[in-house]
């Protein structure tokens, strides 16, 4: 599971540059959220040669940027709220398909699961173990395990 | 005139990013169909002619390589061609995909010359 953290730090910003256009920068512990933040919490399970998971914990307000930014229209089009959530589980997907490659190389075969939202309890284990990163100048934490 | 293709993945954004490509690639596109998964992209091209089919893999319900099976076991669809649009970067399962008959396939993020490219290379450049 190492490979993979260590992939998802590489991976990570890499897709959300190329897939929705927004820059990330790690997100040092002073800038970190407090405890009170309500983030959007998304997962994606994989089996094959290794099974995990991976979740991202973003600031509800970079939903709808991510969503405008791949459809390439205005962040204040209805749209942009409705197809948010539907972004962030497909940034999620692209992040851990091209993970799986970065970590094990083209040979295995994994099967992806669909991406889900994820309760918000799970965050506080979650915070503790994650990558943070400032995305658009809002908090996201990456985490990766099984 | 142009090119008529059917987009089949699962997240309405992502077909909507791939509405955007065709735009930014300057593709002459007749037509764009959508459909969520692999029945209801059956569904659509029992009632519409297509060009081409591009396909994620993962989807719920039917997934791409279950559609691609079902087109190419079926005269009618068989002759389409199926490209897949996918995060799965597994060189098993891209060789596994072309015996099973895929055109071609693109990993996501992928970037509009790349689409523009798969479809000159499957269709042809449109005159």
């Amino acid at each position: 599971m190492n490979e993979m953290a260590e992939a998802m730090a590489i991976v990570a910003p890499r897709i959300l540059e190329e897939s929705a256009y927004v820059f990330s920068e790690p997100l040092d512990g002073p800038d970190e959220p407090s405890d009170d933040w309500r983030p959007v919490g998304v997962q994606l399970r994989w089996e094959g040669p290794s099974n995990g998971a991976m979740r991202i914990w973003a600031d509800p307000a970079l939903l709808p940027v991510l969503a405008a930014n791949m459809l390439g229209i205005e962040e204040d089009d209805p749209v942009c709220a409705s197809k948010g959530l539907d972004a962030i589980k497909e940034t999620l997907n692209m992040i851990v398909g091209n993970c799986l490659t970065e970590a094990w190389g083209p040979g295995p075969v994994f099967h992806l699961n669909i991406p889900e939202t994820v309760a918000p309890e799970l965050f506080g284990d979650d915070r503790a173990e994650g990558i943070w990163q400032a995305i658009e100048g809002r908090p996201v934490l990456f985490w990766c395990g099984t | 005139m142009g090119y008529t293709v059917l987009v089949v993945d699962d997240s309405e954004t992502i077909r909507g990013a791939l509405l955007k490509a065709f735009k930014m690639a300057k593709l002459p596109m007749e037509e764009v169909v959508q459909a969520g998964d692999g029945q209801e992209a059956l569904a659509v091209l029992k009632d519409k002619w297509v060009d081409m089919v591009l396909t994620d893999i993962n989807m719920p319900n039917m997934g791409g390589v279950e559609l691609l099976a079902a087109m190419k076991a079926d005269p009618n669809f068989k002759d389409i061609p199926v490209a897949v649009v996918s995060t799965e970067g597994s060189q098993t399962r891209m060789a596994t995909l072309k015996e099973a008959g895929i055109s071609g396939y693109l990993r996501k993020p992928c970037r509009p010359e790349e689409i523009r490219d798969l479809l000159h290379s499957v269709l042809g450049e449109w005159a």
